[in-house]
């Protein structure tokens, strides 16, 4: 080994400030240290015996694998590189590490031994910089380069040499771009959009100068949108983006420009910025109880703004501090908010179900302004939520005042169709009591003696018409009543057998007079009674029947079927099937028939006649009675109506009404009518059937009537009564001769015009029924049977005193009389006692204990004191039994006027002689309490 | 001797006097003689002749209610109708209006 450190060298390298080492080179091949400077041996991290020891023992070994080669090569050959013998390797020091060394080196020999005297920097630091600079570049070049699904085109552009270096994508151009220059590239690039204003910003932003001076300033990235045509001639929106870049190896500048499809990006943007900026003047994400708002401004928000004073902060403040304050509404309502919109109601709500909605009016600067909350979960398990928010006021204030509108257009409406629909019933009401006097003295003067044939024939003219005229107008009185949904339907029990009756010989006899062949079968069992709405059950079959025979010719035929169909619980389903043979409907016109005034065509109408409502009137009381209607017809052939209706079962049966059955023979009825002419028509309509009729032209009068009848215990069955009596209430009358009459009259309303306004008053005062004006014989029977039918289920069992025992005094003169009065008093075990004129009758009434006599028969004419007189006397006796016992009238007078001084002197009842026992009986018995 | 059989041939509604006499054949018997025999019908005959309006009223009123209770009805609408003339104080020949009605009381009386 050399004594280096005598040597001459020693000495100068002792003197080097410097991380010298000498290295010995062998004749092998072999190198290792014989000296280094301190600085050196620090540098290796340790002592330089140490270092020179460790070389010694494995020399060459502490350099890199990968660059011991290079040294091997450089120290055996002794390379020396003009003006530079440098070289840069890695070499582990005593510690471990490795570090890049930058050797200067120099070959010099001594003794015949060679050395080489190697000046060296630690460069690892610069080294690793570079290292990362390339890595990072690569990096970069990579991922820019390397095409990605929206990455139209990728450019490296040298921006030092101004040279276009590669060009990759997917939407090339025509001509290879590599090697260009770049403004031409650039040039060339600006051409391709096809707006003014992208070329412009393009090459004022895009240039090479630009893009190194930004570098040169630090701004790596550059990215715009511009719109532009592809090689291909699509036009989109692309993302025009530059990333600046030094080559480490050549240090050059280089721009990677990336163009990608931004169509999608640009509409979801839109989408974004737009859409939901127009829905929502807010967009907050919450998490871990902050919030931070993502899209919204405040200064957006023109009034009434609730948003977060701050950008990010707690939620909980921003509810409390910020939306507490301004709720509307009460302590109750606010708190109900303040705790949907808590975290924890979020949390639970997002749980059940998204989006989860809160609405809150707020209060602010003296309005009400409506907020809505919508929260989206973005994740539950990191209890990340979307908040987005925004003001619906504009939106409830136009909901209002729209529904505002809308209610006021409706009521106009309503409105126009309630006039429209009062002025049809006002109308057709009017034009019928005009129709009630023409059909009244129509028929009044048809019972004139002598009448002329020809005049006859007139006169039954005149009639028929009026009463088709009637019929167009209840037409048009129905409709509206159907209309103004005022059509209410009676739910009777009535006898379907009679109602097909009665059906069969209206319809028989216009078949017969057109010559048409009539059928009415019934398919299998159907019930005696039903119970529903009779009237216009009828109404219906006989429009039906009536339109089939209209409509068919002479030698046609018509078939009326009735089915029961079906039958559940109270209820049964009946099918009328109406078949005819007659001209038939055509296919077009079938779908329109049921509407109003609607015809086939103006020939038919002309040559049929009718509104065109009677259809439409069909079809919907059929529908209110919860049926249906249907139509079959084949023009030139005939036409066939089913009609399916439910009906509620009655528990009656023919055999259960057996005798029961309301005689008219026997009814006694008053018309009350201040025209003449209708009360004789009523009276003549009831005539025809067998009724007898008293007529009245006042209400006073009727009343007075009333009571006289009641008197003699021979109350009017049924008052029919003329809705407007001059200078009289109706309603007032009803009441009074409602109190007079008890329960037992049915009181009927009689009138030409609706009764729809008055229909509640008119029952609390006691009326039964109402029937329109004009009567006809035809529908009047049926009338009073209902009427009588509903008053007997309706009239409670009244409580009749038990005449067994009763103790009856009875004034009467004529021995003959008095006997057979006492014969059948007792017969019925009373104890009769008799005083043949008025002042015994008082004196044996004074003289008995009090309430001895339960009852006073009172002759009126007798000797010595007659009975009005008695009567009066024995009223005025001071004892508590005179003034209620009741005293019975017992007279051949009949007359009205001695029913009415009976009364006046303080009787109960007037009875005419000669008296009917059983007439008696009832009248004791009603009289006399139980 | 009067039968009910003989009464219906002369017009009498027995039914009717019948039933007021609770269907008591021999009660209504009675009761006919008693009404027949009536001095009533005497009376009348007298104060008509005699012109005496007022009372020929209530005597005639008073055997209207009687005949009309045994249901004599051949001569209950004739006694009716003088009723009503005689409360009317119309100006008519009573005496021959109530000759009938005399005559066929008598006529039943004589059967009794």
């Amino acid at each position: 080994m050399l004594d280096f450190k005598t040597s001459f060298y020693g000495k100068i390298f002792d003197s080097l400030d410097n991380n010298a080492v000498l290295m010995q080179l062998t004749n092998d091949g072999k190198y290792f240290p014989v000296w280094c400077s301190r600085e050196f041996a620090e540098m290796m991290e340790g002592s330089a015996e140490d270092f020179i020891k460790r070389e010694h023992a494995e020399p060459g070994k502490s350099f890199h694998p990968d660059d011991r080669a290079e040294v091997e090569y450089l120290f055996r050959n002794k390379i020396t590189r003009a003006g530079d013998n440098s070289l840069t390797f890695r070499q582990r020091t005593l510690k471990g590490n490795w570090l890049w060394v930058n050797a200067h080196y120099a070959f010099v020999e001594e003794n015949g031994i060679e050395y080489a005297y190697c000046n060296c920097f630690d460069v690892t630091k610069i080294k690793k910089g570079e290292e990362r600079a390339k890595v990072l570049y690569e990096g970069v070049r990579e991922e820019l380069e390397t095409l990605s699904n929206d990455t139209l085109v990728s450019v490296r552009l040298n921006l030092t040499k101004d040279i276009v270096e590669d060009c990759r994508g997917r939407e090339l151009y025509d001509i290879d771009l590599r090697g260009m220059k770049i403004s031409e590239r650039f040039e060339q690039r600006a051409n391709c959009f096809p707006l003014e204003r992208d070329r412009e910003k393009f090459l004022r932003e895009f240039n090479a100068a630009q893009l190194l001076k930004n570098f040169a300033a630090g701004k790596n990235t550059q990215s715009a949108v511009f719109f532009s045509r592809r090689p291909n001639g699509r036009e989109c929106f692309i993302g025009y983006s530059v990333t600046l870049r030094r080559d480490p190896d050549t240090e050059d500048i280089i721009a990677f420009a990336t163009e990608k499809d931004y169509n999608a990006e640009v509409v979801s943007n839109t989408v974004l910025n737009k859409a939901l900026a127009d829905q929502f003047d807010m967009i907050t994400y919450i998490v871990g109880g902050n919030y931070g708002v993502v899209i919204g401004d405040d200064a957006d928000v023109q009034q009434g703004t609730i948003f977060p004073k701050k950008r990010t902060g707690s939620y909980e403040e921003y509810i409390n501090e910020q939306i507490a304050p301004t709720l509307s509404g009460s302590d109750e309502e606010k708190a109900k908010v303040l705790k949907a919109l808590s975290l924890q109601k979020i949390e639970q709500a997002l749980e059940q179900h998204e989006p989860y909605e809160v609405n809150i009016h707020c209060f602010i600067d003296g309005e009400i302004f409506h907020k809505r909350f919508v929260f989206y979960l973005v994740d539950r398990d990191a209890k990340f939520y979307i908040l987005l928010k925004n003001d619906t006021t504009k939106i409830q204030r136009a909901q209002l005042a729209k529904n505002e509108q809308l209610r006021n257009a409706l009521e106009v409406a309503n409105q126009a169709n309630i006039a429209k629909t009062a002025f049809l019933s006002a109308m057709s009401h009017e034009i019928r009591t005009p129709m009630n006097a023409i059909i009244g003295l129509d028929s009044i003067a048809l019972k004139a003696p002598n009448l002329s044939d020809r005049l006859r024939e007139y006169l039954e003219k005149i009639g028929s018409n009026a009463r088709h005229l009637l019929g167009i107008i209840n037409d048009i009185l129905d409709m509206s009543r159907i209309e103004s949904g005022r059509m209410i339907l009676q739910n009777e029990e009535f006898s379907f057998a009679n109602m097909l009756e009665q059906i069969n010989v209206i319809v028989g006899e216009q078949c017969r007079e057109k010559g048409l062949q009539y059928d009415c079968t019934v398919r299998g069992h159907v019930d005696d009674f039903y119970i529903g709405d009779e009237l216009k059950l009828k109404q219906v079959l006989i429009n039906v029947l009536g339109n089939a025979i209209k409509f068919t010719d002479k030698g046609g035929e018509i078939s009326f079927s009735v089915e029961k169909v079906a039958h559940f619980e109270d209820k049964s389903t009946l099918r009328f099937i109406v078949k005819d043979t007659g001209i038939g409907i055509d296919k077009n016109y079938l779908p329109k028939i049921f509407e109003p005034f609607s015809q086939e065509d103006s020939g038919a109408s002309n040559a049929y006649g009718g509104t065109g409502l009677g259809m439409a009137i069909t079809k919907n009381i059929v529908e209110t009675m919860n049926g249906n209607i249907a139509v079959k017809s084949d023009k030139g052939v005939g036409s066939e109506f089913i009609i399916n209706i439910t009906l509620r079962n009655s528990p009656k049966s023919l055999d259960s009404v057996k005798g029961k059955k309301i005689e008219v023979k026997d009814l006694s009825v008053l018309i009350i009518d201040d025209d003449p002419i209708a009360c004789e028509h009523g009276r003549l309509v009831l005539e025809d059937v067998g009724i007898k009729a008293e007529t009245s032209f006042s209400g006073r009068e009727a009343i007075d009537r009333v009571r006289l009848r009641k008197a003699r215990h021979e109350v009017y069955n049924i008052v029919l009564l003329d809705l407007r009596l001059p200078g009289e209430n109706t309603i007032a009358i009803t009441r009074q001769i409602r109190e007079l009459v008890g329960n037992e009259t049915a009181i009927i309303i009689l009138t030409a015009y609706s009764w729809d306004d008055i229909i509640e008053e008119a029952i609390a005062a006691g009326v039964d029924r109402f029937m329109a004006k004009p009567l006809f014989a035809s529908s009047v029977v049926h009338e009073f049977h209902q009427a009588l039918e509903q008053k007997n289920l309706d009239e409670p069992e009244k409580q009749l005193a038990d005449l067994e025992g009763c103790k009856i005094l009875m004034a009467e003169d004529m021995p003959v009389n008095a006997e057979i009065m006492m014969m059948v008093l007792s017969m019925q075990g009373m104890e009769v006692e008799h005083a043949p004129n008025g002042q015994e009758a008082v004196n044996t009434f004074a003289q008995s204990p009090p309430n001895y006599f339960d009852a006073v028969l009172m002759d009126i004419r007798m000797p010595i004191m007659d009975g009005l007189k008695a009567t009066e006397e024995i009223r005025a006796l001071e004892r508590p039994d005179a003034k209620k016992i009741p005293i019975i009238a017992m007279t051949a007078n009949a007359f009205d006027e001695d029913v009415q001084r009976s009364l006046q002197a303080g009787m109960n009842a007037h009875l005419s002689k000669p008296v009917e026992p059983e007439h008696l009986f009832k009248t004791l018995a009603e009289l006399i309490e139980p | 001797m009067l039968t009910i059989q003989k009464l219906q041939d002369y017009g009498v509604n027995t039914k009717e006097g019948l039933s007021r006499c609770m269907g008591m054949e021999k009660f209504y018997f009675r009761m006919l003689g008693m009404g027949l025999k009536n001095d009533a019908f005497d009376k009348l005959e007298k104060l008509l002749a005699e012109g005496n309006l007022e009372e020929s009223f209530e005597q005639a009123h008073a055997l209207k209610g009687v005949v009309g209770n045994l249901a004599i009805t051949p001569i209950f609408a004739n006694l009716s109708e003088l009723t009503e003339s005689l409360r009317a104080k119309k100006d008519l020949d009573y005496v021959s209006l109530y000759k009938p009605i005399k005559e066929f009381r008598d006529k039943l009386v004589a059967e009794l």
